[in-house]
């Protein structure tokens, strides 16, 4: 078995479970407080700014795993 | 009407609306920029500690996991914002209610008619609950549910006053 080969599928697999989990919580945390916040357009604006950092840090660790691997 | 709680009626006065005391979220956010801090010091201090570390391939892979630790962050302080905004108690002319999201899956709403109210009991415990006016509202009821719980609210014996209040204020119309 080549374990050296292993290696930059361990990461692939390690990143896509962990971002994968994190990106359904932050999917369904935006929505939980678009549809039960107070206000509406405080809600919409909070979720969108979250999920404009969020995008952000995910392309630039997408950028990371593919240079790894 | 853009209604607080699906039950809302169109002449229900809307009293109060109450958080979970500022201080408490501060603690929370405390905790959170720990762990930030805890990466901020990786980074900075990570490279002269063990410089073989962050240089060639292994180099990319720390700095993949540092990533991957800051996306979590994100959403942590995401989550930690939302329930604080979420988990609301809502005192009207009528009833009270209690809004509970549970964790990102579980939200629950709780109604009381002011006229099944039994008893009610304000505290406030701590050095800093007595400094920033914090703490703890008990409802008894005759209800499904026994008590009503409002965790580390400001002012708890003012709203503990204007439930009694809004309760003779009942008795008299009835």
């Amino acid at each position: 078995m080549n374990f050296s080969a292993l290696g930059p599928i361990v990461i692939q697999i390690t990143y896509y479970v962990i971002v994968g989990i994190a990106s359904f919580l932050s999917a369904f945390a935006a929505y939980i407080i678009i549809r039960y916040g107070e206000s509406r357009t405080f809600s919409v604006i909070l979720a969108l700014v979250f999920i404009f950092f969020y995008i952000t840090a995910l392309g630039q660790s997408y950028s990371t795993l593919i240079s790894i691997i | 009407m853009h209604k607080l709680f699906p039950s809302q009626l169109e002449e229900e006065k809307i009293y109060l609306v109450i958080r979970e005391h500022w201080f408490r979220l501060l603690l929370k956010l405390l905790v959170w920029t720990f762990g930030a801090m805890v990466l901020v010091s990786f980074q900075i201090a990570g490279p002269n500690i063990l410089p073989g570390l962050f240089e060639g391939q292994s180099g990319q892979i720390v700095k993949l996991f540092e990533q991957i630790y800051f996306l979590i962050l994100l959403l942590s302080l995401f989550l930690i914002v939302i329930l604080h905004y979420l988990n609301t108690h809502i005192v009207t002319n009528i009833r009270v209610v209690d809004i509970d999201q549970v964790g990102l899956f579980s939200h629950v709403i709780s109604e009381l008619h002011i006229d099944k109210l039994e008893d009610i009991t304000s505290e406030t415990n701590g050095v800093f609950g007595t400094l920033f006016n914090y703490g703890n509202v008990y409802i008894q009821t005759a209800g499904a549910r026994e008590r009503f719980e409002f965790d580390n609210v400001p002012r708890p014996a003012s709203i503990e006053k204007l439930i009694l209040d809004l309760y003779e204020q009942n008795s008299k119309n009835e």
